[in-house]
């Protein structure tokens, strides 16, 4: 696990926006994951999570993300009405993004494997 | 009875009265020239005709070149004084001059037009003086119109209970989310 002051505090904001979202989404689906739930549903989930891994967002990103608190779902619930354009325009928000990392502080670990991931797409 | 003016003696001419002398200046680029003879050739230029061997003319008049000059060296005389950046200058300005002293009787050619109705200009005329006596106003009315759609009223209502929730949960927010400062290089 990287240590906090490891990581350069303003790093995520050089991950585009788009994929802020995906990272607080990996948190929900791997909390949701936690509760008991038919097999077949469980390996739905699993394998949206799996497909979460893509452009910046590595699998070890995915891996490094943590299940979301209890606060951080009870955000993202209050999201549910909105349409999937709101919801973006929600999530594309600085403040709110930062409250996601400050309650999930492994969405930040996740960002700093997505740098690498993309340091070595381009060295590639 | 009706008096007739005397006849003028034949050969006699009327002596022509000294002309009031005027105290008119060159401009500063005129004035910046090296010679009277310069000067001379920038108002031959507006005498001559224009067109072919015209340069060569105002220099002739202006006393460039001797009786023995070919053709020739005129031409090369005329020529460079015709590229000189002086001379140049002093053009520029003697144009400026000549177009602005021609505004009076530009203006007295189109009071004759705009009296004259039978002129197939003539409404042309009418327009140009409305145009910059009355000139045509344009009035833009911009209209801003701010509406709160239903989404924008539900996103900003889920942004603040996101906030509302994050706040409950410990998550202090910094009042400016990002502050720059722009710093000075150290380099």
């Amino acid at each position: 696990m990287i240590a906090q002051d490891q990581i350069d505090e303003a790093e995520w904001i050089n991950l585009p926006c788009g994929y802020w979202y995906e990272l607080v989404l990996i948190s929900a689906i791997k909390r949701l994951l936690q509760d008991d739930m038919p097999l077949e549903f469980r390996a739905r989930f699993l394998e949206l999570l799996n497909k979460k891994a893509r452009g910046l967002i590595s699998m070890a990103a995915v891996a490094a993300v943590t299940p979301a608190p209890d606060a951080a779902i009870a955000m993202l619930d209050e999201m549910k009405n909105l349409s999937i354009e709101d919801k973006f325009k929600v999530m594309r928000r600085l403040d709110v993004f930062e409250a996601h990392i400050a309650l999930n502080p492994s969405i930040m670990e996740a960002i700093s494997l997505c740098r690498d991931n993309e340091i070595s797409d381009r060295s590639a | 009875m009706t008096t007739v003016p005397a006849k003028r003696p034949k050969g006699k001419r009327r002596e022509l009265v000294p002309l009031e002398p005027v105290d008119a200046e060159d401009g500063s680029a005129m004035k910046a020239l090296p010679s009277d003879r310069h000067r001379a050739f920038i108002r031959a230029l507006y005498s001559v005709k224009p067109g072919w061997g015209a340069n060569v003319k105002a220099a002739k008049l202006a006393g460039f070149g001797s009786p023995t000059s070919t053709p020739q060296s005129m031409a090369t005389i005329a020529s460079r004084l015709a590229h000189d950046e002086r001379v140049l200058s002093a053009i520029r300005e003697e144009d400026e001059k000549r177009i602005r002293s021609s505004a009076p009787r530009a203006i007295a050619a189109l009071s004759a037009l705009i009296e004259n109705p039978k002129s197939k200009d003539h409404a042309r005329g009418i327009a140009l003086v409305l145009d910059r006596v009355h000139a045509v106003e344009t009035t833009h009315h911009v209209k801003v119109e701010h509406r709160a759609s239903s989404s924008f009223k539900a996103t900003t209502e889920a942004i603040e209970r996101i906030m509302l929730l994050a706040a409950r949960a410990g998550v202090v927010m910094p009042a400016n989310i990002i502050d720059i400062t722009p710093e000075k290089s150290t380099s």
